[in-house]
């Protein structure tokens, strides 16, 4: 007896100290909580890829891997750091700085209604999908300049990741986390930030009215009831008040395609034609993401809508309605009609929701 | 046992009605598939995008001409009509050098049947049934979901899009905008036209249609109606629209 016990007691400890044991998970229970997104009656539905479905635990993940800084090389920055919930997940800086101070080319995107975007992301739309774009900052020399291989080493040995992982993706070891599965958790947690509780939202649903100002801004921006046609509506449509599409808004005059300093969808593309072309983001929470266009240069929708008054700068591959703006020869009044409708996309219920917030304070 | 017997088998028999009547379980529905091919010419000669044009005497260039296509029909020799129920986005924007152009925009047509035609009916915008739907109804792999396609002061999809630049000063630069759309119930038009051809799984028979430009903006002149957005534009539009019937032809 007293040599089964002795045996019982040298085979506990054996398994117990198995290398490949280390980092077992299988004693959390592992079930995935189907995760029903709420999406406004005047969204579509949202595409979410067979591969990756959403669940509370995987959100959950994804909301503190978004907010942990342990992605970022020295350990100063996370995805919030350049996305702040309070201002639609923007930054409020013309470019964004990565953690060695390098300035990026490129302003900060909002997030809102990221998720529904089916067109590529970033400004030039270069990834296909949330699981690829969330890839690529974690390495970006100039955003988080980290290696995946030492963050996914550092979840690894974590006090409280490997469970997480677990519970969302049911791996038996913390040996199997991968950045493809961070990169997923992250997906999900960001086709949850969802906005579409504005006052205009509200409006079409006869909860509130537009000031009279708010809808004179609101027939320019639409060229609705035979208002003159300020052309806004065209790239900027409603459900989201963006397109799934790229354009040369007249930003810069430049006598030859090659020239412009960013050529934004040209280097993805392939074609001249497409240089200097940006995506028309979401004008929702437009008024939190000063300062404005891809490169921030505008810190004030007033600058922005005086911009399009102007016709633009010519470029060979300006969008046509640009030109046509000038046109109509917009009034100071009409101008901050627009501004005042713009306002209207703000949706205060979104920025101060608390299950996107920073889960470490 | 009897008595568990005898209670589940009204349920079981229930469940299994259940799913036929629902139609949960769905068929592959029989799909033939025809390519239809677009050439576009302007002057006869393949037409290219952001290429110079001189049209009503002045230059421009064109940077989008695209228009959706909805519930074309082949008619079978027994007379009975092979519908397609998908929408087709015929976009000539990427065509921008002569050797593109050439080759035009091809879509694959996936209708009900398979075998022999004797005619395809082309419709031409969106059809009315659909055309009360709104983006937001579509899954994001239909072009009907693109809410950039959709005029809400019009209720109506836009059918058609001609977007160019016109140098209309003479200066050499291209700065006067041309953008003409077009929908609305009124503007949908269905073309006729008679041909045999087979229609099998594969999509080995392609129809060529030329789509010649000079008809589609004959007797529009560009110089003065360079936008089709107002309601008072509507004429402008149905004009368009007739006029694309026959710029269409089967090769």
């Amino acid at each position: 007896m007293k040599k089964v016990v002795f045996f019982s007691f040298l085979l506990t400890f054996f398994v117990a100290c198995n290398p490949d044991d280390k980092g077992g998970l299988t004693d959390i229970p592992y079930n995935p909580t189907p995760y029903t997104l709420s999406i406004p009656s005047q969204f579509p539905q949202m595409d979410i890829p067979a591969d990756n479905p959403m669940t509370t635990e995987g959100v959950e993940l994804g909301r503190f891997l978004f907010y942990d800084k342990i992605l970022s090389s020295n350990g100063t920055m996370s995805c919030a750091s350049c996305h702040l919930p309070a201002l639609s997940f923007t930054d409020a800086n013309a470019t964004s700085k990565g953690v060695d101070n390098i300035a990026g080319r490129r302003s900060s995107m909002a997030l809102e209604n990221v998720g529904f975007v089916t067109k590529g992301l970033f400004w030039d739309g270069r990834s296909k999908t949330l699981e690829e774009q969330a890839l690529l900052p974690v390495e970006d020399p100039i955003e988080l300049h980290n290696k995946w291989t030492q963050v996914i080493e550092k979840l690894k040995v974590h006090a409280d990741y490997p469970t997480r992982f677990r519970k969302a993706f049911g791996i038996k070891n913390a040996s199997e986390i991968t950045k493809e599965m961070a990169a997923k958790a992250i997906a999900q947690f960001e086709r949850t930030l969802i906005s579409g509780n504005a006052k205009v939202d509200k409006i079409f649903r006869r909860e509130a009215e537009f000031t009279d100002d708010e809808y004179s801004g609101y027939l320019l921006f639409f060229n609705a009831a035979g208002a003159p046609d300020a052309q806004c509506g065209h790239c900027h449509t409603t459900p989201f008040y963006n397109s799934n599409d790229f354009f040369n808004n007249g930003l810069d005059s430049v006598a030859n395609l090659a020239d412009f300093k960013d050529l934004g969808r040209g280097v993805i593309t392939k074609r001249s034609l497409d240089n200097g072309k940006f995506r028309a983001p979401s004008l929702r929470n437009i008024e939190l993401t000063a300062p404005y266009m891809h490169d921030g240069r505008f810190k004030t929708l007033e600058e922005v809508v005086e911009h399009y008054a102007s016709g633009g700068h010519y470029a060979e591959n300006i969008d046509p309605f640009i030109p046509q703006i000038k046109d109509i020869r917009l009034t100071t009044k009409q101008k901050r009609q627009i501004v005042l409708f713009l306002k209207t996309l703000t949706d205060t219920s979104f920025v101060n929701n608390p299950a996107f917030k920073d889960p470490f304070n | 046992m009897k008595k568990l017997l005898l209670f589940l088998s009204p349920l079981l028999f229930l469940s299994s009605k259940c799913k036929q009547d629902c139609g949960c379980v769905t068929p592959p529905e029989p799909q033939g598939v025809v390519n239809l091919n677009f050439k576009p010419t302007l002057d006869n000669k393949p037409f290219v995008i952001n290429q110079v044009y001189v049209m009503n005497g002045k230059k421009m260039k064109f940077t989008r001409l695209s228009f959706i296509v909805t519930e074309s029909c082949a008619k079978a020799t027994n007379n009975a009509n092979s519908c397609g129920t998908n929408a087709y986005m015929f976009d000539f924007s990427t065509l921008d050098d002569s050797t593109k152009a050439a080759q035009g925009i091809t879509q694959a047509f996936k209708q009900q049947t398979e075998g022999s035609m004797t005619g395809f009916q082309l419709s031409l915008g969106v059809a009315k049934n659909l055309n009360a739907s709104l983006p937001k109804d579509f899954a994001s792999s239909n072009p009907l979901s693109d809410a950039g396609l959709y005029w809400a002061d019009w209720k109506s999809y836009i059918f058609a899009k001609i977007e160019g630049l016109m140098d209309k000063d003479g200066n050499g630069t291209y700065e006067s905008g041309i953008t003409l759309h077009t929908g609305s119930d009124e503007a949908f038009r269905q073309i006729w036209f008679p041909t045999t051809f087979t229609v099998d799984t594969k999509g080995s028979t392609t129809l060529n249609f030329g789509f010649n430009v000079n008809n589609l903006l004959k007797d529009i002149d560009l110089t003065t109606v360079n936008s089709s957005h107002q309601t008072g534009d509507k004429p402008t539009m149905l004009k368009i629209m007739d006029n694309m019937k026959d710029a269409i032809s089967l090769k």
